[in-house]
């Protein structure tokens, strides 16, 4: 890689660092001004010398500047504080969440890729027929259906009614079925029409029809010419597709009782503990940076142009 | 020029490479071509001119099977001895881009802007000639260097975006003459190029065809080039041949009124290239083309009769047929026979 190249990825690295910055700041701004978490986490009838006492435990008596400051400060030193109902330290419990939402988004990611990249691929060249149009009509259906819609209808198929899947929990293998299943419909079906309609934009380019003068065959114009050329667009569909596929992992998360990072944001969400739902929009904040960065690295790597725009010290 | 055909050992050495015969294609009903036929022969390049949306490039993309499947091609389209239009897609494929090459309208678009240019010319040698490899590479920049482009062994490697307009022309032709052709089919080759390198392109395939003996179809709007390197013209209009003629008789002596006023269009040698448009009223679309002539309304040699009969292509000298009834009148010789397709030997 030349030094231009590397200043490029330096300089979206420290782009990425300042969106973590400021949605970091953003949350900490709204969570201070919504109201007093002392007011909500107490029963009512604490005394008012008792509940002094927990704001200045938790540092709500400073003035919010200075507990802004302490907060980044912490968080530069992987500190991310103290949950204020159990007590415990913060990095811990998230330690142990993140993997399982990982391991589910990822699961459905995997899965909606193959299937939807496939399905949308042979819809492509089926195009016109019964087969696409059938094809499309599930797709839409897929993902015009409500995430928790689908969790109950699978819940009511595969463990009310045949009784083959377990609904809720996450200890074993079997568990992640269906919660996978609900995040990865939706995305299998916007999946498969993103890629049929890039593929049928990049069979209809003239180059296409020059691969098929040379004699390259069908196999080879689709694999060598069509596929290369789609996927500078799907990847970033994936870079946008991402993040909505964490989000739909909180529903997701909450309907099959999964506990992971989603589920974690939505009880200290309501229980307004507020250095846990920080800790967990941070994380899922920088899941989405760090995939939009590997996604624009890839980019860069993959699209000749730009690669060659990047060695010219160009770096759009 | 003279030599041993490769194939067609039905045929003796002045049997066509390529014959087309009565070729209709229709796109959702609309008659693009009709009943067209021609023929070309080794070493022999066939100029093929005509208004925009005349369909001088479906018809050679017919012969290669490239038109998209709603396209309805009827006719016969004969390789040497070898029925094109009735060969599985497999045997197709073996022969685009083996013994038809084609230089396709727009080059630049042509070339798949994801694969450096070094490789997509050894995907063709590897299909067409069985080179793997350092060979294929190496023959690869050997036809970079023929067409001419510049320091090749250094820019095989590039992407297409990195090569002028008139450079992506040649590779073009590079990546067409890597099939050893039979024929080559060039569907405006210097359109959007300058005169000069317009000329050194052409240059170029006149001396490539003079080495292999390739017959050679020229598609152009240009009149200019088409004289400078064809033996034989073919005038479309609106999905016909209205008129086939050597080069030398037809701009000497158009016989047909759409071939005269396109000749009357040509502008002073030495001025500026322009394309063909002088002359008065629009091509009908071929949705509604007129029952009769469909040159009719725009016709200064116009009868009652031309509106409600369309002419026939008849000979009106030798290897000289014209589609149009005034003139067939004025100059048909009782003593050749009409209708006979003066390319195809009967
Ligand atoms: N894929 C297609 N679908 C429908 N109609 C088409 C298609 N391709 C070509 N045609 C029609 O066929 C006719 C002939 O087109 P063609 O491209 O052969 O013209 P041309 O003589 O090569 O013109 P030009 O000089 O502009 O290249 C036109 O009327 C065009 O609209
Ligand atoms: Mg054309």
């Amino acid at each position: 890689m030349t030094r231009a190249a590397l200043l490029a990825i330096g300089l979206r690295i420290l782009r990425a660092l300042f969106t973590m910055l400021l949605c970091v700041t953003l949350v900490f701004v709204v969570l201070r001004t919504a109201g007093d978490p002392a007011e909500q986490l107490l029963p009512a009838e604490t005394p008012p010398d008792v509940r002094e006492t927990y704001r200045q435990r938790w540092g709500l008596d400073q003035p919010l500047p200075v507990q802004y400051l302490r907060y980044i400060a912490n968080l530069a030193q992987g500190d991310l504080g103290t949950s204020f109902s159990s007590g415990q330290p913060v990095a811990a419990a998230v330690a142990e969440t993140l993997p399982r939402t990982l391991m589910l988004g990822l699961t459905a990611l995997l899965l909606a890729t193959v299937l939807g990249l496939t399905l949308g691929i042979a819809a492509a060249l089926r195009r016109g027929t019964a087969a696409d149009r059938g094809l499309m009509a599930v797709a839409v259906l897929g993902y015009s259906m409500p995430v928790f819609f689908l969790g109950i209808l699978l819940i009511l198929l595969f463990a009310l009614t045949l009784r083959v899947l377990p609904s809720s929990g996450s200890s074993s293998l079997r568990h992640l079925i269906l919660p996978a299943l609900t995040l990865a419909l939706p995305l299998t079906g916007r999946v498969a029409r993103f890629a049929r309609t890039a593929m049928l934009e990049v069979l209809g380019r003239p180059f296409i029809r020059g691969a098929r003068a040379k004699g390259v065959g069908n196999l080879g114009v689709i694999l060598r010419h069509a596929l290369p050329n789609a996927t500078v667009p799907l990847l970033m569909f994936f870079g946008i597709e991402i993040g909505l596929t964490l989000s739909g992992a909180v529903v997701t998360e909450t309907i099959f009782a999964w506990p992971g990072l989603g589920r974690m944001l939505v009880d200290s969400v309501s229980r307004r503990d507020l250095p846990v739902v920080q800790a967990v929009i941070l994380l899922v904040t920088l899941v989405i940076v760090l995939s939009n960065l590997v996604v624009d690295i890839l980019h860069s790597v993959i699209d000749p142009k730009v690669s060659m725009a990047r060695a010219l010290g160009g770096g759009t | 020029m003279a030599g041993p055909l490769q194939q067609a050992p039905s045929g003796g050495a002045d049997a066509p490479v390529l014959s087309i015969r009565n070729l209709g294609i229709r796109f959702s009903g609309a008659p693009v071509v009709q009943d067209l036929s021609l023929s070309v022969r080794r070493g022999e390049t066939l100029g093929v001119v005509g208004e925009s949306g005349s369909g001088k490039s479906v018809t050679f993309l017919a012969a290669m099977r490239l038109l998209p499947p709603k396209a309805v091609v009827t006719g016969q389209i004969r390789l040497g001895s070898d029925d094109l239009l009735a060969m599985s897609e497999r045997r197709m494929a073996g022969i685009r881009g083996g013994r038809i090459g084609l230089i396709p309208q727009d080059p630049g678009a042509a070339l798949d802007p994801m694969m450096r240019v070094g490789l997509q010319i050894v995907q063709s040698l590897r299909l067409h000639q069985g080179l793997r490899g350092d060979a294929a590479r190496a023959e690869a920049r050997r036809l970079l260097d023929q067409v001419g482009i510049p320091n090749a062994a250094a820019r095989i490697d590039l992407y297409p975006f990195e090569f002028s307009g008139g450079q992506k022309q040649r590779i073009m032709i590079a990546m067409a003459l890597a099939g050893r052709p039979d024929l080559l089919v060039a569907d405006e080759p210097t359109t959007a190029l300058d005169v000069t390198i317009q000329a050194q392109i052409l240059e170029l395939l006149v001396e490539i065809q003079r080495d292999t003996g390739m017959a050679m179809v020229l598609i152009s709007h240009d009149l200019g080039v088409i004289s400078q390197t064809c033996q034989r013209v073919a005038v479309m209009y609106a999905g016909r041949i209205v008129e086939e003629s050597t080069t030398a008789a037809l701009f000497h002596d158009p016989a047909h009124p759409y071939a005269q006023g396109l000749l009357r269009s040509l502008p002073e040698l030495s001025g500026p290239r322009r394309r063909l448009a002088a002359i008065p009223g629009m091509v009908p679309s071929p949705r509604d083309l007129p029952p009769g002539c469909a040159f009719a309304p725009r016709c200064v040699l116009v009868r009652p009769a031309c509106a409600a009969v369309r002419p026939e292509l008849g000979a009106i000298g030798p290897a000289r047929r014209v589609a149009c009834t005034p003139v067939q009148d004025a100059r048909q010789s009782p003593l050749l026979p009409a209708n006979q397709p003066s390319g195809v030997p009967a």
